[in-house]
């Protein structure tokens, strides 16, 4: 009896495999690349990256897909996705590293199988970094309701929150930054409840106020110098306008800014008029890789905003700067000048290896996300070229950029999928600057996506996983005053020139 | 007998709570229970049950959103209501025997129990789940008490206090609090003080243990639930405050509107006139979508200086501005009032505000961003119709509503904000680029009238004129008139310019006006009750009240 129910089970078993076996030899091929969800379609990827689950969008009843690569051959089928194994998926990738694949994908359509043209996936030997931080909020206006900070391992599926307005009650959290992609050094910005800005490094939490008489307006977006004891920070007195055409929703401008530098150990706040004028508008600062030079942005100051508004155009600037002495420069250096090049800048990053800056061209403005034709370019030092990264752009704005630590993958924001949900896009960078064609970040349910009504905003890459717990960040910012931060100069800043430290 | 005489008291007891329940909020007080479905948005997706099952509480907070989903029916979401809290009137009686309460105290209980819900759920804050979770928490509680083994028992207690607050929330806190009651008050079997402090310990850590491996809360939440109650960003109507009628007057009328049953705000309004700003904003919206503003503006008491409460500062003002500006043909700023509600929303997933994004982005041709808000009413059970007319109406661009809302889409660019101050300047706006617009100019003209600004209404003589009215609407008509009346030259130059026919009848009213005036004047008393009779709702009488 035993043996009939075991042979029963067997037979079961066996009949089920069978069952499940596609066979898709008999295939119709049709001449036509298949349309999927994300676009997956002749992309280049990290070895190391989480599968590329999609799905088909041709009302297929069941799909099946063969990646062939040089080391063997992976296949996966699906009723509405395709969604792979990921053990499977890492050790075929590791497998085919260096290499490019051969994707095709099969649709059943009323009991016959369908063919697809093939496309190429190629499988880049440079790993990515193994997670990326964002904040993931409404892309609304003026105010953020519930909104948090989260990490995600993009080898696997994990999402886990770095910090939330649920554990705050409240409040506006953003700028998160990480010093040279180190997960265990980190700052952002709480507004409102519990309002402050968090230095995290390692177990420890500093919570300082950064807003004096002296300066516009709190610290605003940040930049660490390579050192990780200065942070540049813009401070800004920024507006929105709303506009009444049906294609233009907002315009993000500054009335004024200007940049300092915040020395961590003593608690100082520092500048020079060359960065912190009334005639020019100065934001968005950063070092280059080595330091020694500090970038920003820069326009003349405009008057009649938001009337003018289009005349707010930003070119790259930079100053030198000493962190040793923290002298800066006795110039500032125009590196991209908006009105030769055609294109103002906005949010630029330069690459961990100091071979490019790359930024977001736009028309006007500084806040790119809101200015449907801005498009990533890349400033290539070895080169001396400036030119669009073409085959990662789209018609729709592409903002908000960050390197890998191996200056070798650029995630950055991009509103292409529908018009208005951010979305995060990866880009291989070769040794010529060139750009590949973007890949959405994956997710383990292709349909993740259209049903998320939340941006993703202002990615970053981290060499690893950040171990603070969101309890411990609660705690400090609950229980933790925040620190008056000194202002290292004696007038006000509307008033005359402030002194450097020097 | 005895037995027989029990359970008659309960049903007899049960029937009276059932009755007045449902009478109450089938009846009465259904409104808030629909504004309820609204702004949960309830859909059936795997993204949708992640939202919930992340948070403490998740699972009962869910099954609560799928009960409210069927609160799209106002009234019979008081029929659900009434049945649950009759079904936690019949298990608190239970648990109240079976904890050896006498009878009738068990019944007292009862009654104490299911009327404090049933005050609760008066309250749009407080959602079904809070009462599931209870119910489930009792339902669980019976089981527990008929079981005899205490080993069995005493296991079974452990399981439940151990799985039952990530399922249902702060609940779990009533089951672990009963089987204390019952183990060291009623059964005191084997080990029973050990076992209740057993149910202690676990009840107090076990949300502790659960907020550093299942998911990232707050201490709060972890303990209680998300899901039990929100504080959204509220008009100022004391919602503190547990039954509200005027609040439910607003619900009421959201209701109306949000089903095109314009007619039914104003009739209702008729009969209780609008004591607040948002009602009497619904009002004047109602007037406006039925044509019938230009006539009956002052059959309603305007107590407000502006119109409509255009503010972004809760929902629900949000949902005003969105309706009013998507009336006038002020697209950008209808998507914007809309989506700034779905922010203050507990969930983007606002039912109306989110409807009217998706028409917004038909509109705009943006059509793969309309697709995806309208995918998220395909997957809900009853707006699936409304869905399928959305998509219809991406597929046939030359749809005659949305060709006539295309035509006056502003063509120049100017910044604003939502804000009753601007408005004025928003509509002129709105004329300076398309004078045809018939719907702006009219509330353009309502909002004069309530200023009682006349320099204004003459200047938009030009665009009255060009509305071609025939005939030319009664309050248009009163306005000229008072404006002619002055006996200036530079008003009677303006009017000459355009042909406009004024009524004998209205011409007559306004003669027979001034001589009740002078008969007021004289102190006779029938004057007043004849001017408040014919007039009331005229132009003319508001304007007067000036000058009182």
């Amino acid at each position: 009896m035993k043996v009939l129910l075991k042979n029963m089970i067997l037979f079961a078993l066996l009949l089920y495999t069978i069952s499940c076996r596609v066979s898709v030899d008999d295939a119709e091929i049709i001449n036509q690349l298949p349309k999927l969800y994300p676009d997956y379609i002749d992309v280049t990827i990290p070895y190391n990256i989480a599968p590329l689950n999609f799905k088909l969008l041709d009302n297929a009843e069941k799909i099946y897909v063969k990646i062939e690569g040089k080391s063997g051959v992976l296949t996966q089928s699906g009723n509405k996705q395709i969604s792979f194994s990921k053990s499977k998926w890492r050790s075929f990738l590791e497998a085919n590293k260096g290499t490019s694949l051969l994707v095709t994908v099969y649709s059943l359509k009323e009991s016959k199988w369908l063919q697809y043209k093939s496309f190429s996936l190629a499988v880049q030997s440079e790993p990515i970094d193994s997670h990326i931080v964002y904040r993931l909020i409404e892309p609304g206006y003026s105010m953020a309701y519930k909104h948090g900070i989260y990490q995600r391992n993009l080898e696997t599926f994990e999402e886990k929150i770095i910090y939330h307005t649920d554990l705050n009650g409240g409040g506006c959290m953003n700028c998160h930054s990480f010093c040279s992609q180190d997960p265990e050094k980190m700052l952002f910005h709480i507004r409102g409840k519990n309002s402050g800005t968090y230095i995290l490094d390692n177990k420890d939490i500093k919570k300082i106020n950064t807003k004096t008489p002296y300066t516009l307006s709190n610290a605003v977006y940040p930049s660490w110098h390579p050192d990780g004891d200065i942070v540049a920070f813009s401070t800004n007195n920024t507006w929105q306008a709303f506009h009444t055409l049906k294609d233009e929703r907002v315009t993000v401008f500054d009335y004024k800014s200007d940049i300092l530098l915040y020395d961590i150990r003593k608690n100082e706040l520092l500048t020079t008029p060359l960065i912190a004028s009334d005639e020019f508008c100065e934001t968005f600062p950063f070092f280059s890789s080595d330091g020694s030079k500090l970038y920003f942005m820069s326009c003349h100051t405009v008057d009649s905003l938001p009337k003018k508004y289009e005349e707010q155009v930003y070119s790259l600037c930079f100053i030198d700067y000493d962190v040793d002495t923290h002298a800066f420069g006795s110039q500032v250096d125009t590196l991209i000048n908006a009105f030769t090049f055609g294109k103002g800048v906005a949010h630029p990053h330069a690459s961990p290896d100091g071979k490019y800056i790359l930024y977001s061209g736009v028309d006007h403005g500084n806040f790119s996300s809101w200015n449907k034709e801005a498009d990533l370019y890349i400033y290539n030092f070895e080169t001396i070229e400036n030119y669009p990264l073409k085959e990662a752009n789209s018609d729709c704005s592409e903002s908000c950029n960050s390197w890998s630590s191996n200056s070798k993958w650029v995630a950055f924001s991009s509103r292409r999928d529908d018009g208005l949900y951010n979305r995060i896009y990866i880009t291989y960078i070769d040794e010529k600057g060139n750009a590949s064609k973007a890949f959405m970040l994956p997710q383990k349910d292709a349909d993740y996506y259209p049903q998320l009504l939340k941006s993703y905003n202002l990615p970053e890459f981290i060499k690893g996983e950040m171990r603070m717990s969101p309890y411990f960040i609660e705690d400090a910012a609950r229980t933790k005053k925040a620190l008056d931060v000194q202002f290292n100069g004696s007038e006000k800043r509307s008033e005359n020139i402030i002194h450097s430290i020097n | 007998m005895e037995r027989v005489n029990r359970r008659v008291i309960l049903i007899i007891n049960v029937i009276l709570f059932g009755l007045i329940s449902i009478l109450f909020y089938s009846l009465v007080y259904p409104f808030h229970l629909y504004y309820q479905e609204q702004i949960q948005l309830f859909q059936f997706t795997s993204a949708y049950w992640k939202e919930y099952i992340i948070h403490p509480g998740g699972f009962i907070g869910y099954l609560g959103a799928f009960v409210t989903q069927f609160y799209y029916f106002p009234r019979l979401g008081g029929v659900i209501v009434s049945l649950l809290l009759v079904l936690l009137f019949i298990l608190t009686y239970r648990v109240a025997r079976l904890l050896k309460l006498g009878n009738l105290s068990s019944v007292f209980l009862s009654w104490f129990v299911g009327f404090l819900f049933l005050l609760l759920h008066a309250s749009p804050l407080y959602k079904t789940a809070c009462t599931l979770a209870v119910l489930l928490s009792l339902a669980l509680l019976c089981l527990y008490f008929s079981i005899h083994s205490y080993s069995l028992r005493y296991v079974f207690g452990g399981v439940v206090c151990l799985v039952l607050n990530p399922l249902i929330g702060g609940a779990y806190l009533i089951f672990v609090f009963c089987c204390v009651l019952f183990e060291a008050f009623v059964k005191k079997e084997r080990h029973y003080l050990a076992v209740a402090f057993a149910y202690v310990a676990i009840g107090l850590t076990v949300p502790v243990f659960n907020r550093y491996t299942l998911y990232t809360a707050s201490v709060r939440n972890s303990y209680l639930s998300d899901f039990y109650y929100e504080i959204p960003e509220w008009p100022d109507l004391d919602y503190r405050s547990i039954i509200n009628f005027d609040q439910q007057r607003i619900f009421r009328q959201i209701y109306y509107a949000n089903n095109g049953e314009w007619e039914l705000i104003l009739e209702d309004a008729k009969q209780h006139p609008p004591v607040n700003k948002w009602q009497l904003s619904y009002v004047n919206l109602a007037l406006a979508k039925t044509g019938r503003i230009a006539s009956d503006l002052f059959l309603f008491e305007q107590f407000n200086e502006h119109l409509f409460c255009l503010e972004t500062k809760d929902v629900i003002s949000c949902q005003i501005s969105s309706d009013v500006y998507w009336h006038i043909g002020y697209q950008n700023y209808s998507r914007m009032a809309a989506f700034m509600g779905t922010q203050m929303n507990k969930r983007p997933e606002h039912a109306a505000l989110l409807y009217r994004l998706a028409e917004i982005e038909v509109l705009n041709s943006n059509f793969k961003l309309a697709d995806k808000y309208i995918s998220i009413f395909e997957n809900t059970l009853f707006y699936k119709q409304k869905a399928r007319a959305l998509h219809l109406m991406m597929e046939d661009k030359e749809s005659s509503e949305y060709v006539d809302k295309r035509k006056f889409i502003p063509s120049t660019d100017k910044f604003s904000v939502i804000n009753s101050s601007m408005f004025v300047t928003q509509l002129n706006h709105l004329l300076e680029d398309n004078p045809q617009n018939k719907n702006a100019l009219e509330v353009l003209l309502s909002v004069y009238f309530i200023k009682r600004d006349m320099e204004s209404l003459l200047a938009c003589l030009k665009y009255i004129d060009g509305m071609k009215y025939d005939p030319l609407p009664p309050l248009y008509q009163q306005c000229l008139l008072i404006l002619l009346s002055v006996g200036n030259e530079s008003i009677e130059q303006e009017y000459s310019k355009y042909s406009f026919d004024i009524s004998k009848s209205i011409t007559d009213d306004f003669k027979e006006l001034n001589s009740l005036l002078f008969w007021l004047s004289q102190n006779d008393p029938d004057a007043q009750r004849k001017i408040n009779e014919k007039y009331k709702s005229s132009f003319w009488l508001y304007f007067l009240s000036v000058a009182k």
